[in-house]
């Protein structure tokens, strides 16, 4: 018994030496990339990568990041290089935001989707965002402040968010976009501020991706409709200015919408149908001899309106201007009226100027407890 | 305990969706697959179908309690009778090649991109030997632990993942037409190789034994109609571009500080594999002990892990071959031949021999 147990201890201890059948990679060994820029010069690709630094961030006055710049003719290459230059693994796992210079966009972003979405490592819900501009100036600025930029980066496209100028674009979505050739992708266009004092990205509307190009841009206020069209809003703010009314400002509690798929002589048709509440946050100068709820019956319609004018004309613009699905109703359509798909679903995005939509808005008011529509 | 120790019909059942959810982690996306919707609608016909396939084997087993379709074919056929263990030792090897190399191949692709697909080959049928070689009873004790640790991380998944889901990639049955909607429903139907270790197992349940099907069905209906809508309504056209779309699913599953838990996911599949190679190759093994002297019968399972991690490794090289595999069981006609027909033919020599007397 007494050998039983030796035996066994000795077998024991000796996993010890047994850590792995895999080699290992040490955490200094790894450049841990937060976030990547790309750009097409000179014939190859130009990469940005900010990379994390632990070693940076011990200290006090000193960002957590450092840039990598490398260039290759292929992302492949470039990534070679860039293992050559910085002599650690490069790792994409905690990458959170990839950048994608205007040429690339312009020329076609598949095959940097595929890049990403082919990396083992890679994560589905990175964020992506077009540059208006080159992505390496884009990505270059904000490096100054904080130990980890890229979250302070996320934290203000949140705040876009927040405020409805901002599209939140990930590469699962964008890849998937890529999939059906009968939809399109919206991204967040991000420009260098420019501002030296405090330097920092600002988005500056909106790319529309047709075939994974840039068909158009929207700007940041004509984004909102977007957002109201894709179901996307989340807690924003309305302002409604009106000479009989002042100026109010609503916050957007509750939002969704609806999308329902008909055939109207020949073409879809497309009962887009948005619900939104909000609360009153702030009224400046309100008619006097009106009454609180004479008061919110008008902001409801004014919201109504207001909403109903945005989505109108994203889809407008998206449709009949850019002809580009963005929003993937065909998806709807295809669930909806699938005889019609399978007769007609390969010459959908050829025919986009032809299809009809309509949009419904039911606007609400939250009345100190008591919600009245 | 080793042996032949009973187990419930509940632990049978268990072990046997186990088996079965592990065989749709490692399914491939094609471009033109029937929609999640019609697998999901087609999934309670299909159990309805095995049911009816499986009456044949039913009325077999019932009018021999007690006994397995090796026995039964071994007392009516003589010598004739090891044609049996010989289907079900072949039919078990092609299933346990083709985890191991589905699998092998998932983790060299996913997780270890520079690692032998030797290692995990080795590895698998090495713990799935030691773990068949104890029995069905440890076996199923295992597969109730597993079943648990599957189920918490497939909740968290469906929970996080719940606000994304958009339900309009769901397309409706009548898009896919009538033929996909066909080779569908035998794929659920026959393709399901679990019917083969049902039949072989389904003597070792110590009580209850007719509703270890309908438990094992309720199962697995649950979970893979939850996997298929879950994965389309969360990924959408994305799960074209992915080579494992399940697996894609954990990655993008966030809660919080809870990111990336695809690893845990994967550790967890390793637990499933090893119950889906431990029931085959017990069935393997079993069957190749009645085709062998009674000295051989203690290393059978021994034998056939060793034999199986062979042709893996030989065949994880070439992935025509595998397809060609894989067509062959999706197809159905292997189940067909091993669940309905032997036990029809048994079931006839059975009549025949009473009629004779």
């Amino acid at each position: 018994m007494k050998i039983r147990k030796m035996i066994f201890l000795t077998l024991f201890f000796l996993l010890i030496l047994l850590p792995g059948c895999m080699r290992s990679i040490q955490l200094n060994e790894r450049a841990i990339v937060q976030a990547v820029g790309l750009d097409w010069k000179d014939g190859e690709y130009a990469l940005t990568l900010q990379i994390f630094d632990p070693e940076a961030a011990e200290g006090d006055d000193t960002s957590g990041g450092k840039m990598l710049r490398v260039e290759g003719k292929t992302i492949s290459e470039a990534m070679r290089n860039a293992n050559l230059k910085q002599g650690q693994e490069i790792f994409w796992g905690h990458t959170k935001l990839i950048i994608i210079g205007d040429q690339i966009a312009r020329d076609g972003i598949e095959a940097v989707i595929d890049y990403f979405n082919a990396d083992a490592q890679s994560r589905p819900n990175m964020d992506v965002l077009i540059a208006d501009g080159e992505a390496g100036e884009v990505l270059s600025e904000p490096l100054d402040s904080t130990i980890l930029p890229v979250l302070s980066t996320k934290m203000m496209l949140e705040g876009y968010q927040d405020n409805g100028k901002l599209v939140r674009s990930q590469l699962k979505g964008i890849a998937g976009s890529l999939e059906n050739p009968s939809v399109g992708a919206y991204l967040p266009l991000a420009a260098f501020s420019g501002d030296e004092k405090n330097p920092s990205i600002q988005i500056v509307g909106t790319a529309i991706l047709s075939d994974g190009r840039i068909a158009g841009t929207f700007s940041p206020e004509e984004t909102r409709g977007i957002l109201w069209a894709a179901g996307e809003v989340g807690k924003t703010q309305l302002t409604l200015e009106d000479s009989s009314l002042g100026v109010t400002t609503l916050d957007v509690v509750d939002s969704d919408v609806t999308v329902a798929a008909y055939i109207q002589d020949g073409a879809p048709f497309y009962q887009v149908s948005i619900r939104v509440k909000s609360n009153v946050s702030e009224e400046l100068s309100p008619v006097r001899g009106l009454s609180l709820s004479e008061r919110y019956d008008r902001y409801e319609e004014e919201q109504r309106q207001l909403v109903c004018r945005e989505t109108e004309h994203a889809l407008e613009r998206l449709f009949h201007e850019i002809s580009c699905d963005a929003l993937g109703y065909a998806n709807i359509l295809m669930q909806q009226q699938p005889e019609y798909w399978k007769a007609n679903g390969e010459g959908y995005a050829a025919s986009l100027r032809n299809v009809q939509f309509s949009v419904t808005v039911d606007s609400t008011i939250n009345r100190g407890g008591t919600t009245v529509s | 305990m080793k042996g032949e120790s009973a187990i419930s019909s509940w632990q049978l059942a268990v072990l046997l969706f186990l088996s079965r959810v592990m065989q749709f982690f490692l399914a491939a996306p094609q471009k033109e697959q029937p929609g999640a919707l019609t697998a999901a609608l087609l999934l309670p016909v299909s159990v309805v179908a095995s049911a009816l396939l499986l009456l044949p084997a039913y009325f077999l087993l019932r009018r021999h309690p007690g006994k397995g379709l090796l026995d039964i074919a071994g007392e009516n056929w003589g010598r004739i009778g090891v044609v049996c263990p010989a289907a079900f030792f072949l039919f078990s090897l092609c299933v346990l090649i083709q985890t191991t190399c589905a699998f092998s191949y998932f983790l060299t692709s996913v997780a270890y991109a520079q690692t032998s697909p030797w290692l995990f080959i080795l590895l698998l049928l090495a713990v799935g030997g030691y773990t068949a070689s104890m029995g069905y009873e440890p076996t199923a004790r295992f597969g109730s632990f597993v079943l648990v640790a599957f189920v918490i991380p497939l909740l968290f998944v469906g929970i996080s993942l719940w606000p994304q889901a958009q339900w309009e990639f769901l397309r409706p049955p009548s898009y896919d037409g009538w033929q996909n909607q066909m080779f569908l429903f035998i794929n659920l139907t026959l393709g399901n190789v679990e019917t083969a270790a049902l039949l072989f197992l389904i003597p070792a349940v110590n009580q209850n034994k007719g509703s270890v099907f309908w438990k094992w069905s309720l199962l697995s209906m649950v979970a893979l109609a939850a996997i298929f809508l879950f994965t389309a309504a969360a990924l959408g056209d994305y799960a074209k571009s992915q080579r494992f779309p399940f697996y894609t699913v954990t990655k993008i599953a966030e809660v919080s500080i809870f990111q990336r838990l695809d690893s845990l996911h994967v550790a967890l599949w390793v637990f499933m594999a090893l119950v889906r190679l431990s029931l085959f190759l017990e069935v393997a093994g079993k069957s190749l002990a009645r085709m062998l002297p009674q000295k051989a019968s203690k290393y059978t399972v021994g034998a056939c892990a060793v034999l199986a991690a062979v042709l893996s490794g030989i065949l994880t090289e070439k992935p025509d071959v595998l397809e060609k595999l894989g067509d062959l069981f999706a197809g159905g006609l292997p189940a067909l031949l091993l669940t309905v027909l032997l036990p029809l033919l048994l079931l006839l020599s059975c009549r025949k021999g009473r009629a004779g007397r």
